[in-house]
């Protein structure tokens, strides 16, 4: 990744066939590896030059122009099925006309119009091979085949870039068995905790932070330090065979000492908020991880923690996986005065009562996550400001997202304030397990979106984790879902159990855990 | 159109009359029809994807490891994988080695039909050992410890049992809902050692922990609730504890005159302070009697054998406060008796205390029973430091005056014969 970087094989500019890895074939099939390897090398490039552009074809534009390819006739024919575009020419054939085409031309690679893949008619079947795939897999992800686009990912490529031999001597591998499902022992109501800190443990970003010694207990100086507990945590999660609960006392304990002011109500042994939790957590960690507090806490206990000003320009792991930035824009509707501020946010919150009042609903009534962004991030409203140059008390709000977090995280405001009394509500909400979120971002209002499926595609979320609250107000409990690969799991403390998708998209969540794309 | 320009008839949904549609029907019939078939294609791709690149790396873990085996001087995959490999390619049905580089023959769907790990190498078991979906795996081969999840009911997905909690906070019997009365075979995975097929699987236990403030290993259950006290400062005895502290801080505030007569009146309070403490760790240790067997057994004879030092110690300790004058010593005494017989495990006693209880009964314990007495005392002077000066007048006095408790004559009885 340096200015030497020419002289690397590895150069993203040098198209070539991805070097050889232990427990990797090195082509996805005998008959790609006859295109690939023998004849020019100018064909190898030249193919993977064109499967490069056939995916630009499928991912960048409208998919009418994938879907359509040409009658005998030469008319224009659209289907919704998939489609086949040849790999060595630019001829684009139904399921049907591929054959006829590879008989008729000796062309026997073709690209599945939907998803990229790649078909190998001799093998008549879709092959994997590594180089393509990588690319087709970057191409979904980040939207472009470099993979400098986003910071974050460095984190993933970077260490395949390096040489085996060097990882290899200086990491210890994980055992087959630990796989980082297991439960958490419930200390007596403390089951709030252990969903966050079970959906912490399935957050791609913390789990690379913490795995890759981004926190060294050995190194830290801070007494009672949460994010060593946090450390201790997820080396036990991922590097253990063990298959029975976690005991999470150290967290527990190092919460209880932080002896935070906005929080001393949560340190008690009653069921608590899992939300109000999770930002005690993010706080903790970021300050820990972000040099917000003093390393040597012995002699500075009063002036232990010292709010960074610049809390936006914080580079802490907790920064870069769950903060984004909102914007409000408040235009007076008088002089069209703007007056715009940015905040940074740690999560969306919905507020599922007042959202359900402005759309005049019964209180049972299904909600969609989409319907509750849409009205909270994507419409206008008046609001109470008063103008300074005309004074006019009428004026037009309207908030979007400026910057997108990698983890974004909804709370849905399940309990609300009564006069003197408060109250769960209990409206069900769906939410999707893919989530688009550019109609809620700021660019979505600058341009027209539906022609730019590479922004779409870098702003859509996969579901990871989804924390749920069963019971009422007084008494209650918490369980959560995570997904691992494609596989749903239930975590109700230290029970692991299998679950379908319906199951978790039937449950009233409370608090979900969006991924981005490109990392989930 | 002509007929070489339709639509695939993907033919995924059957309309139920499809004469006496008319166009409009036709056409969302078609369309649906599409959109069901490419819902079907991608869900089978992504599989077909997953599996198929399980298979080609299989197959190319197994000819490496020819390799690796017809090629001594390569010992590890990966130098074998860099460099000196054996000279002549090696093959196996599926894939080729040569040279470092492995290339696959043919459809490594076809040629392999196991899956390898790709980390340890050794085959995964490609069904669950138990639940829905369930086979008995190949006996005899070792395979790698990924083992696919297990869905059952009352099972986890490691096919760990674990008895889910009635109505009435499931500690008794009868409101836990006994899954273990239906037990096919409990786990006959690879794990060849593991015991018995129809021996009830035990549900997942519950450890202890450590508190992190403190040190004392607690049931996990009750963490929470003793973190609550050690580190909270709250809990039941809270406000209890906190008034005692004022009360003795004026005390100590009124100042030594005073002090010289309020030994006596102190004394009461220490004692009837015991009354009511002894009653708590009773409590306390038939709570732990529900929770585990064996600490509690330590606790109850501690707490009996504590009883008659303390009450032998009274009057002793203020003599002590006479000669040494120093009422804030004997204060902070007052004010520890109750916390340390709350949590005098916590302190330095733990590990003395077990040795003593671990010792055999037969075994006269007079030198052990001493050793702790003077442990107990050290905690009781503690705040004083004159250990050594009070020990000595403390065993006489035991000797003489003991007399008269039972169970600490029952010690004695014991502690002749040695």
């Amino acid at each position: 990744m340096d200015s030497s970087a020419p002289v690397t094989p590895a150069s993203p500019k040098l198209i070539k066939v991805k070097d050889p890895q232990p427990g990797v074939p090195l082509f996805g099939c005998e008959h790609l590896q006859l295109l690939l390897s023998s004849g020019p090398v100018d064909r190898m490039r030249s193919t993977i030059t064109h499967y490069k552009n056939c995916l630009r074809v499928i991912f960048d534009n409208t998919p009418i122009v994938p879907q359509t390819s040409k009658t005998a006739k030469n008319q224009p024919f659209t289907a919704l099925t998939p489609n086949y575009l040849c790999l060595q020419c630019t001829t684009t054939t139904t399921a049907q006309d591929r054959i006829t085409h590879g008989t008729e031309t000796l062309h026997r690679f073709y690209v599945e119009s939907r998803t990229g893949g790649l078909f190998c008619q001799m093998c008549d079947d879709f092959v994997w091979d590594p180089t393509l795939e990588e690319l087709r897999m970057r191409k979904i992800g980040t939207g472009s085949f470099s993979s400098r686009k986003r910071k974050h990912d460095e984190l993933f490529t970077e260490s395949a870039k390096e040489d085996p031999r060097f990882i290899s001597t200086n990491t210890t591998e994980a055992p087959c068995r630990a796989s980082g499902l297991r439960g958490i022992y419930n200390m007596g109501a403390t089951c709030y905790m252990n969903v966050i800190l079970q959906c912490f443990v399935h957050n791609p970003l913390l789990r690379n932070f913490y795995l890759g010694d981004g926190h060294q207990n050995s190194e830290c100086t801070i007494k009672n330090c949460m994010s060593c507990a946090m450390d201790d945590m997820f080396q036990d999660f991922y590097g253990q065979e063990i298959t029975t609960g976690y005991s999470a006392a150290n967290i527990l304990a190092s919460f209880w000492l932080s002896k935070r002011k906005a929080y001393e109500e949560l340190a008690s042994n009653k069921e608590q908020d899992a939300h109000e939790f999770f930002q005690f957590l993010t706080e903790e960690l970021h300050e820990i991880n972000g040099g917000g507090r003093l390393q040597d806490t012995e002699d500075s206990q009063g002036v232990k923690r010292i709010k960074t000003n610049n809390e936006s320009g914080c580079k802490c792991i907790v920064h870069q996986t769950f903060y984004g930035k909102s914007q409000s824009t408040v235009t007076c509707q008088n002089c069209g005065d703007i007056n715009v501020s940015v905040q940074p946010f740690l999560d969306l919150s919905l507020g599922l009562d007042s959202i359900s009042k402005k759309k005049h609903l019964q209180s049972t009534t299904t909600l969609s996550l989409q319907g509750c962004l849409d009205e909270e991030y994507a419409k206008t409203e008046r609001c109470e400001y008063t103008c300074h140059s005309c004074k006019t008390p009428e004026a037009k709000k309207s908030l979007s997202i400026k910057s997108l977090p990698n983890v974004l995280c909804i709370q849905l405001k399940r309990f609300k304030q009564h006069v003197g009394s408060a109250s769960k509500i209990d409206t069900k909400v769906s939410f999707p397990l893919k989530l688009e979120m550019l109609p809620y971002t700021n660019r979505a209002r600058n341009q027209d979106i539906r022609q730019n499926y590479e922004l779409a595609r870098s702003c859509t979320y996969d579901l990871q984790s989804v924390v749920v609250h069963v019971g009422n107000l007084e008494t209650g409990h918490y369980v959560s879902y995570s997904r691992v690969g494609n596989q749903w799991f239930k975590f109700n403390d230290h029970n692991v159990t299998l679950a379908t998708k319906s199951q978790v998209l039937n449950e009233q969540a409370f608090i979900l855990f969006y991924v981005i794309q490109s990392l989930a | 159109m002509s007929t070489s320009d339709s639509f695939p008839q993907t033919g995924i949904i059957v309309a139920g009359d499809e004469d006496n549609l008319d166009n409009m029907s036709k056409l969302a019939h078609a369309v649906l029809d599409d959109i069901v078939y490419n819902i079907v294609h991608d869900i089978l791709l992504k599989t077909h994807r997953e599996e198929k690149m399980a298979r080609a790396s299989s197959a190319a873990i197994v000819v490496e490891h020819l390799a690796a085996q017809a090629d001594p001087t390569s010992t590890d995959d990966s130098s074998s994988a860099n460099g000196q490999a054996p000279s002549h390619p090696i093959e196996t049905s599926a894939a080729t080695y040569d040279n470092g580089k492995v290339y696959l023959k043919s459809n490594p769907l076809k040629t392999t039909p196991e899956i390898r790990c790709t980390r340890c190498g050794l085959p995964r078991l490609l069904y669950p050992t138990d639940g829905i979906g369930a086979r008995a795996p190949e006996p005899g081969v070792e395979y790698c410890k990924k083992h696919p999840f297990i869905d059952k009911p009352y099972h986890d997905i490691y096919g760990q049992t674990y008895v889910p909690l009635g109505p009435g906070r499931g500690k008794k019997k009868k409101d836990m809902i006994n899954p273990l009365a239906m037990t096919p075979n409990g786990s006959q995975g690879s794990a060849t050692n593991s015991p018995p097929a129809n021996e009830a699987p035990k549900p997942i236990a519950f450890p202890h922990a450590k508190c992190l403030n403190c040190g004392t290993f607690l049931p996990i259950k009750r963490m929470s609730n003793h973190m609550a006290k050690c580190i909270g400062g709250g809990g039941r005895d809270s406000s209890r504890n906190a008034l005692l502290k004022i009360q003795n801080g004026n005390g100590n505030g009124t100042g030594s005159q005073n002090g010289t007569t309020s030994p006596g009146s102190r004394q009461s309070t220490p004692t009837s302070n015991r009354g009511t403490s002894r009653s708590s760790p009773i409590k306390r240790s038939a709570d732990d009697d529900f929770e585990s067997d064996s600490p509690p057994q330590k606790k109850k004879k501690k707490v009996i054998k504590k009883t008659p030092v303390t009450k032998l110690k009274a009057p002793k300790t203020s003599k002590s406060i006479f000669s040494s004058q120093h009422s804030a010593s004997n204060l902070s005494f007052e004010e520890k008796a109750p916390q340390s017989e709350d949590e005098d495990d916590e302190d330095e006693g733990d590990g003395e205390f077990s040795t003593v209880v671990v010792e055999p009964k037969a075994k006269a314990k007079a030198a052990t029973k001493k050793a702790k007495e003077a442990d107990s005392k050290k905690k009781w002077l503690h705040g004083k430091g004159g250990v050594k000066a009070t020990l000595p007048p403390l065993a006489a006095t035991k000797n003489g005056n003991g007399t008269g408790d039972v169970d600490s004559e029952s010690s004695q009885t014991l502690s002749s014969p040695n």
